[in-house]
């Protein structure tokens, strides 16, 4: 029986690392995939998760509910993204019409377009290219997106639709709309 | 049809994000970035000792009652005239452009710049031994007719000694550091009301090679350097505590004790009384002693709320989102927001100015959209005015400048404090050059 005034300690500050160790097992490959989706990097991908969870475990004890980690771990692993050009070292993006050098994704199924895709997705503006991962991958509603990013609905929906205008000029007009000759 | 392309984009993440790999991360590595994390943010934000856990840096605009303008002389410091009556524009966007912003007055707040201090007047102090990148100096706050206290860590190693320093910037003494046996927290508190300063200091001993904490004091000392109060904060620490001032209340000291295992908020008064205001952590407290930030993460998608400082601390606002709050204005009308990670009230990086009462957003920092900009949270140079810290490039751009902006509350504009700071390589720690204090 506690006593009123008393400090109570939660399970979780318990067992805290053994609760984290549990999260990560969990979701450390949602995350993964995430990163790379943000990136187009395994490696670059696999640092932004660890520095991710590593800041994470550092705010553990602030985030009060489980419900509310995958928000704000998402919400460092697209600000790591963003800072990343920060750490001349380990930069390797920016925003061209040079289509970058990715993984070789291979997909019987694929008729070429998908990968074409891709590799235009990775040419976009990072904070337009964050903006597709979570809307089409992680498939956030604009405001969920707002708060991840940090901005507004309306420049999540700016971003987006120029994303959206910049793929549709470069992918094949079957997927873009554009009418068929 | 765009359908198509909506689930076209949907299909092709879906089946390039199988190409991340698998993931090999245990929690020793984790816990070992994280270590390494800890230390930099330590080293960066320059507070305590290599055993310190956290790090805070307090502006000097928390510090209490009434005009906090460093740029005036305490001695003859009031209420600004110039100051608003109220939150000025709204909702606007302030566009940080390093092409475009004009030349303005001279910073009115002290900074550093590649180990060199500039005070308000001009005159400069070379820290002794100051490396490249990382801050020497913790603070500087007035002290006496025109002249300094600083907080120093010349080897950029964190271990701050008190320092003062004469309005002509040479050094006058140290007044407590390793040569005592001490050590300083690096933000310290003034009180432009009655010109007195507060900082806390601890005994150093030696286990191995790190210096372990011995006790820790607030200590206050009026404009003539007598010392006014000195209360033992705490004792038997098994890691050294970062227990910066926040700020002066009630005539006493707010402090704030930030420890792994027990974060409290203090209030500690001048005959030695400890008043234990808050079982947490505060990042950041209003000059008029209404408003703290605490920071939490609840489901709702609220992360730090900002809580009035009573009996219930009952919650003043929270905005949508996660953002991190702190740094008030010297009248409590504003208050800085940034990312939630960053820690706005610890030197992270800002974004909106917002009114302090409400949360509504009075500014919004913006940058071209071809450069890649950080700015980070300053200080707070006059009640309308606030300086930034800026890094700023081409986009894909490794090599970017530097610089000091003001921007004014009450007309959304925005000038250069300092002359743009060219890249060089040896003072590029990947963060921000000008160190605002």
């Amino acid at each position: 029986m506690s006593t009123p005034g008393a400090t109570v300690t939660t399970p979780r500050r318990r067992t805290r690392d053994d609760e984290f160790a549990d999260y990560m097992a969990v979701r450390q490959a949602s995350l993964l995939r995430t990163a790379y989706l943000l990136c187009g990097d395994q490696h670059i991908a696999e640092d932004l998760v660890q520095t991710t969870l590593a800041k994470l475990y550092l705010a553990w004890d602030k985030v009060e509910t489980q419900a509310s980690l995958d928000g704000y771990a998402r919400r460092i692993l697209v600000n790591e993204n963003n800072s990343l050009w920060r750490r001349a070292w380990k930069r390797r993006e920016s925003s061209t019409d040079e289509v970058p050098d990715t993984v070789q994704h291979s997909d019987t199924y694929d008729d070429g377009s998908a990968g074409r895709l891709w590799e235009f997705v990775q040419t976009l503006p990072r904070k337009q290219r964050a903006v597709i991962v979570l809307r089409y991958y992680e498939g956030l509603s604009e405001s969920e997106i707002a708060a991840a990013l940090g901005i507004s609905t309306g420049t999540v929906k700016s971003q987006a639709s120029r994303a959206l205008a910049a793929l549709r000029d470069r992918t094949p007009s079957d997927l873009s709309g554009e009418e068929q000759r | 049809m765009t359908n198509d392309l909506d689930e076209a984009l949907s299909r092709t993440l879906r089946e390039h994000a199988g190409d991340a790999g698998t993931p090999q991360l245990d929690l020793d590595a984790v816990r070992g970035r994280a270590r390494r994390i800890r230390r930099t943010r330590t080293t960066v934000v320059g507070a305590g000792a290599a055993a310190v856990v956290l790090a805070v840096v307090t502006p000097l605009g928390l510090l209490g009652g009434g005009s906090t303008d460093r740029s005036v002389d305490p001695a003859t410091s009031g209420t600004s005239s110039t100051a608003p009556d109220g939150p000025g524009v709204r909702g606007e966007s302030v566009v940080i452009d390093l092409d475009e912003l004009a030349a303005g007055d001279a910073a009115g707040v002290p900074y550093e710049l590649d180990g060199v201090l500039h005070l308000p007047d001009g005159a400069t102090y070379t820290v002794p031994g100051a490396v490249p990148g990382p801050p020497a100096i913790g603070d500087v706050v007035p002290y006496g007719a025109g002249e300094w206290l600083a907080t120093v860590a010349p080897d950029g190693a964190g271990v701050y000694e008190l320092q003062h320093l004469s309005a002509d910037g040479e050094l006058v003494e140290t007044v407590a550091g390793s040569g005592d046996g001490l050590h300083v927290a690096g933000p310290m508190a003034y009180d432009p009301a009655t010109a007195r300063v507060a900082w806390v200091e601890q005994s150093l001993t030696s286990s191995g090679t790190e210096a372990v904490g011995g006790p820790m004091e607030v200590v206050v000392v009026d404009a003539d350097g007598d010392e006014v109060s000195r209360a033992e904060l705490t004792s038997g620490e098994t890691s050294t505590p970062i227990a910066p001032p926040l700020g002066f209340r009630d005539g006493g000291v707010l402090v704030s004790i930030g420890n792994p295992d027990l974060s409290r908020t203090l209030l500690v008064g001048s005959d030695g009384s400890r008043s234990e205001l808050a079982l947490d952590w505060t990042d950041a407290a209003s000059p008029d002693g209404e408003l703290a930030v605490r920071t939490t993460y609840a489901p709702d998608g609220n992360c730090a709320t900002v809580r009035r400082v009573d009996d219930d601390e009952a919650l003043g606002w929270s905005t949508s989102g996660c953002r991190s709050y702190g740094v008030f204005d010297p009248q409590s009308r504003y208050v800085l927001a940034g990312p939630s990670e960053s820690q706005v009230a610890h030197g992270g990086q800002v974004e909106s100015i917002l009114d302090a009462a409400t949360g509504a957003s009075v500014v919004d920092l913006a940058w071209p959209e071809a450069s890649q900009t950080q700015i980070w949270a300053g200080v707070w140079e006059s009640p309308r005015t606030l300086l930034v810290s800026v890094r700023q490039s081409a986009t894909g751009e490794p090599a970017a400048r530097y610089a000091l902006v003001r921007i004014d509350v009450t007309t959304g504009q925005a000038d250069l404090a300092a002359p743009i700071e060219a890249y060089d390589a040896t003072y590029d720690n990947g963060g921000e050059r000008f160190f605002l204090r």
